[in-house]
């Protein structure tokens, strides 16, 4: 019966592991489904939306129940700038195009990352919130899990609806499928491609200053963030929403249950062990062409 | 007749190597001209030229009287080009219908359903497709759809990037059918192709290209009937394709 118990718990975790990876990958499978650009920055705009929310939670008191809403929005005109001002103006099509926006982003994550190490120094941090446990039977919960991921499996439905049952999502999956066919059906898909690179940057915003109550975060955590959400999406399927989906929970069970029975470094381990195994052997992803933004 | 596209003096390429050099040409409203060419002449750079998917580097693209300039590619569409692009570029993973939707997205519903019973009355067999994604098409299915979806956004005029490559010559022959028909309700036609038979056959004018010029023009059953041409564009396809019977 406690084994039961034990496995049961391990799942579970997993399971809400895997919702709060998912939210920190949200944002950057959104923008390469419909770029084909891989923000490299992606984890900065996580990080520095996390230390915010530190800095509110210290200046204010402010939960994270402020500091969401402030870091979606702070990171959609983050993501609106960065377009206009970087992006919208290098050729993106390509090998070459790819290589380009790969040095931008990669430079932009320098420039906020060492901003941030200017602003909040290298220590972690992190918002004491939701520090309770919930207890489910005999099993115990954090809160701050609880809260995360089931945040971030509402916001994965929400976007997977909005972009396969909504006009402006259907466009952004026409404008991710083909972006010559979208622009011979008349869409401005400059726009198009402007508002999804805001709301990934919004995503990522809005993933940083929750996941603080769980992970802290120094100024420098960046590029670790981007690793492994890259990974993340790469074991999913890049741009694929519902391969992106199984593969967090994948992992995230996959994490939790090899820490307990092997260690924590196992288990980081093991991750990129099964990554690697998923490259040779269906290095399309999990799901290929099904679920594709 | 008044022109509906000129081209003058049109000149481009890619990289600063130029493909297309001073080509002038023109479709006149309610007309249907092929330009016709060997693989390599230029035929897909012209049109992603007159499409605004590459700058020119001399002369001028005019639509309706209108310089188009720099304008990007979906303002032309909006002006009344529809486009139907070398290579299809469907939306793989979206269904039959959807596809076709997204073609007139800016159109409200009453005017949505009117233009999608239109297409499925030139192409009966999407309607039955019509839940398919367009991944799962055949290439002759896939190629209705893009012409189907450029017709949604209403267009003035047709282009057409060599709507037959990779088709086998009945499907050619039922595609060319539905132009015709398209055609004879008042829709204008530029078509762009390398099977220069199934294009002259439909056409009414054709311009021949090689190496990035127009060497000749002409009515196409002059064209169509001209040794020289059928030796060196038509060839060996013309016995296959006239065995389909008469047009």
């Amino acid at each position: 019966m406690l084994q039961l118990q034990t496995y049961l718990l391990l799942l579970l975790t997993g399971i809400m592991w895997g919702g709060v990876y998912l939210l920190m990958a949200f944002g950057l499978n959104l923008i390469y489904g419909v770029m084909k650009v891989v923000n490299l920055a992606h984890g900065d705009f996580i990080v520095v939306a996390g230390l915010l929310a530190v800095t509110l939670y210290g200046a204010f008191q402010a939960g994270p129940v402020l500091a969401i809403p402030l870091a979606t929005l702070l990171f959609l005109l983050v993501g609106l700038a960065v377009y206009r001002g970087l992006l919208a103006h290098v050729d993106t099509t390509g090998s070459q195009g790819e290589l380009r926006t790969l040095l931008i982003t990669f430079g932009l994550s320098s420039i906020i990352s060492n901003i941030a190490l200017l602003i909040w120094g290298g220590q972690y941090q992190s918002v004491p919130f939701f520090q309770s446990a919930v207890r489910l039977g005999p099993l115990f919960l954090p809160e701050s899990l609880i809260v995360s991921s089931l945040v971030a499996f509402v916001l994965a439905f929400a976007v997977q609806f909005w972009l396969t049952r909504t006009r402006w999502g259907r466009l952004v999956r026409a404008t991710a499928q083909s972006e010559l066919g979208a622009a011979s059906c008349g869409l401005n898909t400059g726009r198009i491609r402007l508002l999804t690179f805001a709301l990934g940057a919004a995503m990522a915003g809005a993933a940083g200053a929750l996941t603080v109550v769980l992970i802290p975060v120094q100024a420098a955590s960046g590029g670790f963030v981007t690793v492994q959400a890259f990974t993340l999406i790469a074991l999913g399927g890049l741009g694929n929403y519902l391969g992106a989906l199984l593969a967090a929970i994948l992992l995230g069970v996959i994490e939790v249950s090899s820490s307990y029975f092997l260690g924590a470094s196992a288990a980081s381990a093991m991750i990129y062990l099964i990554f690697i195994l998923v490259l040779i052997v269906r290095p399309q992803g999990l799901l290929g062409h099904r679920g594709r933004i | 007749m008044p022109e509906l596209l000129q081209l003058q003096q049109v000149s481009g390429g890619y990289h600063g190597r130029t493909v297309v050099h001073e080509v002038s040409l023109s479709v006149a409203e309610g007309e249907a001209v092929a330009a016709v060419g060997a693989n390599g002449a230029g035929k897909t750079t012209l049109l992603r030229l007159i499409m605004g998917q590459l700058p020119l580097s001399g002369g001028q693209v005019l639509f309706a009287g209108r310089a188009l300039g720099r304008l990007p590619t979906f303002e032309r569409v909006r002006l009344g080009i529809g486009y139907v692009p070398e290579g299809r570029a469907l939306f793989p993973e979206m269904s039959v219908e959807e596809n076709l939707e997204i073609g007139a997205y800016r159109a409200s519903k009453a005017e949505l359903r009117q233009r999608l019973d239109h297409i499925y009355q030139v192409f009966p067999k999407l309607q039955r497709l019509r839940q398919t994604r367009c991944r799962l098409l055949s290439g002759g299915e896939q190629q209705m759809v893009t012409v189907g979806r450029a017709l949604m956004t209403r267009p003035r005029l047709l282009i057409l990037d060599e709507p037959s490559t990779g088709l086998a010559p009945r499907v050619v022959g039922e595609l060319y059918q539905a132009l015709r028909v398209l055609h004879s309700d008042g829709l204008t036609v530029f078509v762009v192709e390398q099977n220069a038979y199934a294009a002259l056959r439909f056409a009414q004018r054709g311009y021949v290209f090689e190496d990035g010029h127009i060497t000749r023009v002409a009515p196409a059953t002059e064209l169509l009937h001209d040794p020289h041409l059928v030796e060196s564009y038509v060839g060996r396809a013309s016995p296959l394709a006239s065995s389909q019977g008469p047009a």
